[in-house]
């Protein structure tokens, strides 16, 4: 199962909701609902939907209208979402670490479930998260990528001062933060961070540093400070890295990504100009060209003129796909790299071609134990989901790749609720309808 | 192993494996992940229910952009379901969306065991006695379904022996054209 190691990243990465709220559901919505990463350079057409700009370009070179609504939509409406890129850009800082949050908190979890009467300091707490552990186990067996990454010491995971609890994964902060949220009147008493005992609760004359900001105020004082919004005497530091932060929202990455683009002078590109480097190469319409123009387009933008005239179509529409996505990035890559994303592409669609299984009988007799394991599969599934009408929280984390994710999750599929059965990752207003034989 | 159709494909069976539909269940091949297997339980209060229906998904790398290959491994009796497995279902056509992934590809046609379309059949004659038919249609389904329990090798047999037809318990109805159906699936 070598695939199953695979460095693919996904939102079951996460665990699910009523371990850790939200993570998944968080990952899952920054993922492209076309190829599941991520999103890359990502766009918004006209119905709001959003992609990667190639991948949506991609689909409307087949069809035009929205793969997630149906709605019509074309290469006109692309608009690129330089928010929602700077978001995935921070997730994808955010991830790893809260990955290695999580690791570390199950490891702790166990380590302490094993050797629970050795300590006496924060035993009980501990206890506690003896039940999550074991269901997280589901959790280890899907990790990927960075969460198979090694661990920081040990030592420094299981120190005291940093509670398993949930607060904690949320606030991927240093620990003082986490210290300053007990003063806090409105977190619950079972939400504090666990292993603080009662003697660790400041008295109203303590010195303690501000969550927000770190000054040290009197403890006293601190939900004033905190509502007038650390302003008392603005820390210097803070104020800068705000500014800072400011200036990278209102246009750094706006500005930098032009300037990138602009900057970027290609080596090898006889035929570039600095003011064609904004603009999208037009769509051609490939069955009205004759050869010769076809040639010219292709040199025009240095790209090879290898194979026949549909392996020219199909270079350069990619070509013009991949080159008009770049766009929309906003750290740009350079035409050399382009290429070579056209490259492995043209290498990758070359071995495209589906197996074919002529002997049937013979072919399920080969796979029999594969057929044996997935029935049984197929029945839990079906037994988890029958009975399981309010109960079955995953189904509930996990939104199907589809537009379906906006309404509320399918009804489990037990054979007594098919009568009103939707299939879960289908369009809206898409019923199973069958075409006509002459449609393929 | 790294191209986007098998980083999807990947994605699509961690999907599939951690919150399965009821009575579905798919995997890869070991050794080929545009090879994959599934399972598919008839749906209950349908003449298909209990029926374990094996299938099989082709995929290549224009996926998702394009939709897989999908067969049924095991004899169907079904409106929209031809002879040799292979299915008649819009959304593995033209109604295809690159958003759809393995899981709903699967839900889909388990419901379409559910609901056949008569007005454009696969199998002329499952349509008819599904429009004019039902008792008959039912008992017809009902022998794909018990022959759904069978080991490959007995299927194979069974559908070997004689050219009479594909099983024992349908024998002396089967139509030539059942018959034709079983002999080019064990070919």
């Amino acid at each position: 199962m070598n695939y199953l190691t695979a460095d693919v990243q996904d939102e079951t990465d996460f665990p699910p909701r009523d371990q850790a709220p939200g993570l998944r559901g968080l990952d899952g919505s920054l993922r492209c609902d076309i190829c599941g990463e991520l999103y890359d350079a990502p766009v918004t057409i006209a119905c709001g939907h959003c992609f990667c700009s190639a991948c949506i370009r991609s689909s409307l070179a087949l069809k035009q209208e929205c793969p997630s609504c149906r709605a019509s939509a074309g290469e006109v409406h692309i608009r690129p979402n330089p928010i929602l890129e700077k978001v995935i850009s921070d997730w994808n800082d955010a991830r790893p670490f809260i990955l290695r949050l999580l690791k570390q908190d199950d490891e702790r979890a166990a380590a302490s479930s094993s050797e629970i009467a050795d300590k006496d300091k924060g035993t009980s707490k501990k206890r506690k998260r003896t039940p999550d552990s074991s269901k997280s186990h589901f959790f280890d067996s899907n990790i990927a990528g960075p969460s198979r990454n090694p661990l920081s010491p040990n030592g420094k995971s299981i120190r005291p001062s940093s509670p398993p609890s949930r607060p904690k994964k949320l606030k991927p902060k240093s620990d003082e933060v986490i210290d300053m949220t007990i003063p806090s009147s409105d977190i619950e008493e079972d939400e504090m961070p666990a292993a603080r005992s009662g003697n660790l609760v400041p008295k109203a004359d303590d010195l303690v540093s501000c969550p927000i900001c770190q000054k040290t105020v009197r403890y006293s004082k601190l939900n004033g400070h905190i509502d007038k919004g650390c302003k008392d005497p603005p820390p210097a530091k803070t104020a800068a890295s705000a500014a800072s932060t400011w200036s990278k929202i209102m246009g750094g990455s706006a500005r930098n990504g032009h300037q990138k683009g602009k900057h970027k002078k290609k080596g090898n590109g006889v035929h570039d100009d600095d003011s064609d480097e904004d603009y999208p190469l037009p769509i051609a319409t490939y069955t009205t060209l004759k050869d010769r123009q076809l040639k010219e387009m292709l040199l025009d933008q240095d790209l090879p003129l290898t194979g026949d005239r549909s392996n020219w179509e199909q270079r350069h529409q990619r070509w013009v796909m991949l080159y008009n996505a770049n766009l929309d990035r906003s750290n740009r890559k350079t035409k050399a790299e382009l290429r070579r994303d056209l490259k492995k592409w043209e290498e990758d669609t070359a071995k495209k071609k589906k197996i074919v299984i002529h002997d049937v009988i013979g072919y399920q007799i080969e796979h029999k134990s594969e057929f044996t394991k997935l029935i049984d599969a197929a029945r839990q599934s079906s037994k988890a989901k029958a009975p399981a009408a309010s109960g079955s929280a995953d189904a509930a984390i996990v939104p199907p790749a589809g537009p379906a994710s906006s309404s509320p999750p399918s009804p489990p599929k037990s054979s007594s609720s098919l009568a009103e059965f939707k299939p879960t990752g289908l369009l809206p207003g898409d019923n199973i309808v069958v075409d006509s034989e002459g449609e393929q | 192993m790294s191209t986007n159709c098998r980083k999807r494909l990947i994605r699509d069976f961690r999907r599939l494996k951690s919150d399965p539909p009821g009575g579905i269940s798919g995997s890869p091949l070991p050794d080929n992940i545009m090879l994959w297997n599934a399972v598919i339980f008839g749906p209950g209060d349908t003449p298909f229910e209990d029926g374990t229906f094996k299938l099989l998904l082709t995929f290549d790398e224009s996926y998702p952009n394009k939709p897989p290959t999908v067969k049924f491994l095991s004899r169907m009796f079904h409106p929209n379901v031809y002879a040799n497995g292979e299915l008649c279902l819009d959304i593995l056509q033209n109604r295809w969306s690159p958003t759809y992934d393995v899981a709903a590809i699967l839900t889909s046609i388990q419901s379409l065991l559910h609901d056949p379309n008569p007005n454009s059949p696969a199998n002329a004659e499952a349509a008819q006695l599904y429009r004019e038919n039902m008792k008959e249609y039912v008992r017809r389904v009902k022998a794909t379904v018990e022959e759904s329990w069978l080991d490959p090798e007995e299927v194979a047999e069974a559908s070997g022996s004689g050219a009479g037809g594909p099983g024992d318990r349908s024998m002396e109805e089967e139509p030539p054209e059942r018959a034709q159906g079983g002999d080019a699936m064990a070919s």
